[in-house]
């Protein structure tokens, strides 16, 4: 099944060359809208036998219909499969006549409504639209009438397409493949400086361009570049598809060649016109949106970020990273303005540099609601000089309700490192668990004695234990000596963890 | 059969790769590459050997041979990256922010800039001064404005003190223009991911990340960003010495920094001493600022302990960050602190020990 959706999807992608409107019928129809797009290809008729022939020779068998609402059409193709395929165009006005000596089949009904149809005599969608209308809706509910109604063409049925429409886009056919990267890069520019006519009169520049390269035997390559400002420049633009497709290397399948080459601008932004000064260059502006388009043209749009302060107490969250490209980011627009101009001040210090997830250590300390004595984190040992603390932050019970209140303290090792480290009293988050969770199984203080039990056994049974008491000198009789570390944790009673998070300046 | 003292000298120059030749044109180069103000004396023309004759006429009046001297030590500092002038004394007074060069060209665009780029050239070397006279002095004016500078950490666990002193330097290159900070995931994971909130203490410099998969798209963003002149600082991080970092790699970074007259910091964490293009060298470490009577167990500002490798005169020094006035000052000591601060041995494997037997190897950084 997904092997023939994965197959509908290419086909769909491939039908993308007749029309940037391609919505697929599922399970195994696609619907074109081709307003404004048939005379492109000669009329309504010939775009369809090209259709029909170009996918015959790719080996699907297509029935088609043209028609003037998309319910029509679906009617004319949902037969079941004759010897003729349909070929089919029905003018505006004469759907009654094509649609009418359909079987009630193809309005895809489920089989008991046909079943129940049919045991009234009725077999073709003329017998049931000769019928009265409110008797029909009170017997067999509204939706068989609005089937009939988009059947003939009397109410218009709403596709959704696959990909956005873009706003803008240009396209060349080519007689000959091309396959060369220069070739794509030439041709890109080519389209380029079309499309920047038509964003020069709508005072637009383009947030995000798409490429799609289609291939000769069908299928689709499609490549995007976003940008941190509105652009337009044409030669900008084609350097930023050349990053991209330099970038991506050999994740492009060349294959024979592609015959159609389509840009889109896929989302624009307003761009006022700006005088610039007769000694040439730039502003600065300029150059950094130019380098931030570039490098995440090459890199990808996740690359490059910035972050922006968000009002939460969870350390974590007080940050929000985001790309600096493309239209859909809150920030992107204030590449040139300030925008860290605008972090609240805060009370307490916060660390310079913050961990991905905080990472657990393994602290002694003297009391239990006091600040450690001295922590193992990532093997090595830190002995705690001074520490600020605790500042504890409680969780945002609204988004995670298990989490414990964190106890965060400042401390600074002998060496002068400075690390921010919280405590999280498992007790706490079990109790908040256990309130909101009537099986309250996880209990993470037991599960740390058993582990710690674990290595306890396991370095009593190695023979060798004097060679690896060696190995671990410098550690171990500090180890020894820790009260916390040698004192079995009473049952039941969870010892609180210790996590590191970030380290300070 | 046991060699006199004499001998024993001559095998060891040998083998050191030391031409037992006394006097000739390379060694004249040499003296003169060492940044020596003046040029050694001439021999009198009766002691002078018959190789010097033929080289020079010893009837060239003296300007002629100023000239020729000033062109063989431009030559020379141009093969050296410009490395002696950083040692030279303090060429900018304190309290002047930018170079002679930045006040003759306020503002220009990046294509004019690069116009004017061999004018640079013969400019002082542009510096930014910290602030701190001991630091200024061991830095020779201050942390170079242009180029590419490497700061190493001794371990991943100092990286906060790595990021806290780049930021510093970032807020003292502060011009309005934003911080790009190219790093790879793998070292930001290691390291932490600079964190907004704390950026305040720094000024809250306007940073861009860049945190790519791979080094090589690390350092090519940073490539990148530093031809591009819309930043006030690049910054590109490291975990310990990657094949691509080293001499040609770095080179590449150093001269395209130098052209834009962009700092550039490459910031590694582990990292040992390696032989880069990079003119200087600084090892981070943190401390512990010293107690102050209103402070108590209270952890203080934040001090780096700066030892300068890469240089002629090795030198150590420490300077304070003062987050609230957001500038470096000397560390406000009360007696504690009171040990001698000697150059820190380079703490790494000689790289050449192990051919000198054979080759005659000479130290490159």
């Amino acid at each position: 099944m997904s092997a023939d959706a994965a197959l509908l999807d290419a086909a769909a992608d491939w039908c993308d060359r007749y029309t940037p409107l391609v919505a697929i019928d599922a399970p195994y129809g696609l619907i074109l809208d081709i307003s404004g797009c048939a005379h492109l290809f000669g009329g309504e008729g010939a775009m369809l036998r090209d259709v029909v022939r170009r996918l015959e020779r790719a080996g699907l068998r297509a029935e088609a219909a043209v028609a003037s609402e998309a319910g029509t059409a679906q009617a004319l193709v949902s037969q079941r499969p004759q010897m003729t395929p349909v070929r089919r165009i029905v003018a505006t006005g004469d759907e009654a006549a094509h649609v009418a000596p359909l079987a009630l089949a193809s309005l895809r009904l489920a089989p008991e409504m046909i079943a129940r149809l049919a045991r009234l005599g009725l077999s073709t969608l003329g017998d049931l639209a000769d019928l009265p209308r409110p008797s029909l809706v009170r017997r067999f509910g509204a939706d068989l009438l609005t089937r009939l109604d988009r059947a003939f063409g009397r109410a218009g049925s709403p596709i959704s397409p696959r990909i956005p429409v873009p706003a803008l886009s240009a396209e060349r056919r080519l007689f000959e493949p091309v396959s060369l990267q220069e070739d794509i890069e030439r041709l890109v520019l080519a389209l380029a400086e079309r499309l920047t006519v038509d964003l020069a009169t709508r005072c637009e520049g383009g947030r995000r361009f798409d490429l799609a390269l289609f291939r000769v035997d069908g299928k689709v390559e499609r490549v995007g570049v976003a940008t941190a400002a509105p652009l337009r420049d044409p030669l900008r633009i084609a350097r930023l598809f050349r990053e991209r497709l330099t970038g991506i290397g050999d994740a492009i399948d060349v294959g024979f060649g592609f015959d159609l080459v389509r840009l889109s601008v896929a989302e624009t932004a307003a761009v006022a016109d700006r005088q610039t000064s007769l000694a040439g260059g730039g502003a600065n502006g300029e150059a950094l949106s130019d380098l931030v388009d570039r490098l995440g043209a090459r890199l990808g749009e996740n690359t490059v970020l910035t972050a922006q302060p968000v009002q939460s107490h969870r350390p974590e969250r007080a940050e929000r990273r985001h790309s600096l490209l493309g239209a859909g980011h809150p920030a992107s627009g204030q590449l040139a303005s300030d925008a860290a101009a605008a972090t609240p001040p805060l009370l307490a210090p916060r660390p310079v540099r913050l961990l991905g997830t905080p990472e657990p250590v393994e602290a002694a300390y003297e009391l239990p609601d006091g600040a450690p004595l001295h922590f193992r984190w990532r093997k090595a040992l830190h002995r705690v000089r001074r520490a600020e603390g605790p500042e504890r932050i409680a969780p945002e019970w609204w988004r995670d309700p298990f989490e414990g209140t964190r106890d965060y303290y400042r401390v600074e090792d002998e060496a002068g490192r400075r690390f921010w480290l919280f405590r999280v009293d498992a007790s706490d988050a079990l109790d908040a668990a256990a309130d909101l969770l009537a099986s309250g199984e996880e209990d993470f203080g037991d599960r740390e004695d058993f582990e710690d039990g674990a290595e306890d056994g396991a370095a009593a049974s190695v023979p060798e234990a004097g060679a690896r008491d060696d190995a671990a000198a410098p550690a171990d009789p500090g180890a020894a000596a820790f009260p916390a570390f040698a004192a079995p944790a009473a049952a039941g009673a969870a010892r609180p963890s210790w996590y590191m998070h970030g380290i300070f300046a | 059969m046991p060699l006199s003292s004499e001998e024993r000298l001559a095998t060891a120059d040998r083998q050191a790769g030391w031409n037992p030749v006394r006097v000739g044109p390379p060694h004249r180069l040499a003296i003169v590459a060492r940044g020596q103000s003046e040029a050694p004396k001439p021999p009198r023309s009766e002691d002078r050997p018959r190789q010097l004759e033929a080289a020079r006429p010893s009837s060239s009046p003296p300007r002629a041979r100023k000239a020729e001297l000033e062109a063989l030590r431009a030559q020379i500092a141009r093969i050296e990256g410009e490395l002696p002038a950083l040692l030279e004394a303090p060429a900018s007074p304190p309290g002047r922010n930018r170079d002679a060069g930045a006040a003759v060209e306020p503002d220009l665009s990046a294509a004019e800039r690069q116009a004017l780029t061999p004018l640079r050239r013969r400019l002082p070397r542009a510096a930014v001064p910290l602030g701190v006279a001991e630091a200024d002095r061991a830095l020779g004016g201050g942390f170079p404005a242009e180029g590419l500078s490497e700061i190493h950490l001794d371990a991943t666990r100092d990286s906060g003190t790595g990021a806290g002193f780049v930021l510093a330097l970032a807020s003292l290159f502060a011009d309005g223009r934003p911080v790009l900070w190219a790093a790879p995931s793998f070292a930001l994971n290691e390291g932490g991911l600079p964190y907004l909130p704390g950026l305040d203490a720094f000024g809250a410099p306007r940073l861009i990340l860049v945190r790519t998969r791979r080094l090589e798209e690390a350092a090519w963003a940073a490539e990148e960003a530093a031809r591009s002149g819309a930043l006030s600082l690049v910054v590109l991080e490291t975990l310990g010495n990657p094949a691509c970092l080293t001499l040609d790699g770095t080179r590449r970074l150093h001269l395209r920094a130098r052209q834009a007259g962009l700092p550039l910091v490459l910031l590694r964490q582990g990292g040992r001493a390696d032989a880069t293009a990079a003119p200087l060298r600084l090892r981070l470490r943190a401390a512990a600022a010293p107690p102050a009577p209103l402070r108590g167990k209270l952890v203080g500002p934040p001090v780096f302990d700066v030892s300068i490798e890469k240089s002629r005169n090795p030198q150590r020094f420490q300077v304070e960050w003062n987050p609230d006035e957001r500038r470096f000052q000397p560390v406000t000591a009360t007696g504690a602190d009171a040990r001698p601060r000697l150059p820190v041995p380079l703490d790494r494997p000689d790289p050449a020990a192990e051919l000198r037997s054979r080759l005659a190897v000479r130290r490159v950084s």
